[in-house]
């Protein structure tokens, strides 16, 4: 019954078609959707579709997916509006700054309950952090002990980037694809979210950078899956996408996404046929399969992500460095370990490992 | 409820400065940006904002939801007038 809630779920939140779930009488199975709903990101989108579709939900799922729905409606217009203050100061300073998903990716949504964000993404350039605190921390922002690109106040997280990926994190996540940040500058674009226009990174970077994210954490969430959708179905320019994507060496998480897409909603035809053209190995397409079939539980996204890297030795390299990465970043992990204690952290990282690792083996075996 | 004739007010509503509203699928939300708040309305409240953000008075508010709902005028007076009381009371009319 899980499996087949989890698939209804999937068909409805991608294809925003929530007509099959009239019929369910099914109490058991209504909370197992609402719980799934919650954990995949999608209960205030699922809420809209039911609400706009006079569906009639159990009284505790509309309870539920209404509060959650008003909750994320209500952090999203707050942490807009305190992003515009925080641009226009930065604007006025002179340093330039462009969003990247999820914030954007609002603007695909029917309205800003529909999509949680957990902080906002900025893109800024690496001669101009410096500048970037200083102005931050002038508007009474603060950033947490060990995360000096992080930035919160009481309604907004920033995280601030100088690069799509966080690479300065781990450096061999150059091998696993790259697009010039450069060019990202290059292809920016104005995006109109809820009433507010931002600066954002083009529609064919934010859906590679959606694609890697899914990818990074495992597809953990759905509502992931939902952002690319969006954005292929009526954003991006398939063909330039494909060329982006193939120039910088993106096209396994590409591959991925669309992969578990296509199954639930249609696509433009160009990326239909690309992703039917990608070949995958048998290994690569076993971890793919368990990977998707143990959505919310596996941690099999950096495996993953390294068969981007042609390279067996890079491919190790990266495996390693991400397991293990340098000592100012892993402390971030443990952050009650005083900081000249940073080799404890690696025995601790360890020991982490070989635990997450077991039972990741274990869910592994379990499910056939 | 604030003391005031709603039925016979004639003059428009003004909404205040630093207030953000977005329609929402069941209703609408406002954002108070002075006091960082989040407000949440409902389907009326949220017609009846909207009505105050077009500078429409409580006549012009009640005629308009009488003729959405068809309800008679009585109860819908009634109605608006417990909403712009919250409104006033929170300070987001002025």
């Amino acid at each position: 019954m899980g499996e087949c809630a989890q698939l209804l779920l999937e068909q409805c939140a991608l294809s925003g078609d929530v007509e099959r779930l009239r019929k369910l009488a099914d109490i058991a199975q209504w909370q197992q959707i609402g719980q799934l709903a919650i954990e995949d990101g999608v209960a205030g989108l699922m809420y809209w579709h039911c609400a706009k579709s006079e569906l009639a939900l159990p009284a505790r799922v509309e309870r539920q997916w209404q509060h959650l729905y008003r909750s994320c409606a209500g952090a999203n217009l707050a942490a807009l509006c305190r992003l515009e203050q925080v641009l226009a100061l930065f604007y006025a300073r002179g340093i330039d700054a462009l969003l990247l998903p999820g914030a954007p990716l609002l603007a695909l949504y029917p309205d800003l309950g529909c999509r949680s964000m957990d902080d906002i993404d900025l893109l800024v350039h690496p001669d101009r952090l410096e500048e970037v605190a200083a102005v931050l921390g002038e508007m009474g922002y603060s950033s947490p002990a060990r995360h000096p690109d992080i930035f919160f106040s009481d309604e907004l997280v920033l995280d601030i980037h100088v690069d799509l990926f966080h690479v300065e994190r781990v450096e061999a996540r150059r091998f696993a694809g790259s697009i010039p940040i450069e060019d990202v500058w290059q292809h920016r674009s104005t995006w109109e979210i809820a009433g507010f226009k931002f600066d954002c990174i083009g529609a064919e970077d934010a859906a590679i950078y959606s694609a890697v994210h899914v990818l990074r954490h495992s597809f953990r969430r759905l509502n992931w899956f939902v952002d690319l959708h969006l954005l292929c179905a009526r954003e991006v320019n398939a063909e330039k996408l494909i060329g982006r994507v193939e120039a910088a060496s993106f096209e396994k998480p590409m591959l991925y996404a669309l992969r578990f897409l296509l199954p639930h909603v249609d696509l433009p035809t160009v990326l239909v046929a690309w992703a039917k053209a990608q070949t995958m190995s048998r290994v690569e397409a076993w971890f793919v399969r368990k990977a998707w079939a143990d959505r919310h539980h596996n941690e099999l996204g950096d495996v993953l992500w390294a068969f981007s890297i042609g390279s067996f030795a890079r491919r190790l390299y990266f495996i390693l460095q991400t397991l293990f990465p340098r000592p100012a970043v892993l402390m971030q992990v443990f952050p009650f370990l005083p900081a000249p204690l940073f080799p404890l952290a690696y025995a601790l990282r360890l020991i982490q490992l070989l635990l997450r690792g077991g039972r990741q083996f274990v869910n592994i075996v379990r499910k056939p | 409820m604030v003391d005031t004739n709603w039925e016979n007010d004639e003059s428009p509503w003004r909404v205040r400065s630093g207030l953000h509203y977005r329609a929402l699928v069941d209703g609408g939300m406002l954002y108070d940006e002075r006091d960082a708040m989040v407000h949440h309305l409902n389907a009326t409240a949220a017609l009846v904002w909207e009505g105050c953000q077009r500078g429409e008075s409580t006549r012009q508010l009640v005629d308009a939801l009488c003729a959405l709902y068809g309800a008679d005028a009585a109860t819908v007076r009634e109605d608006i007038g417990e909403v712009l009381g919250e409104f006033v009371e929170n300070g987001l009319l002025i």
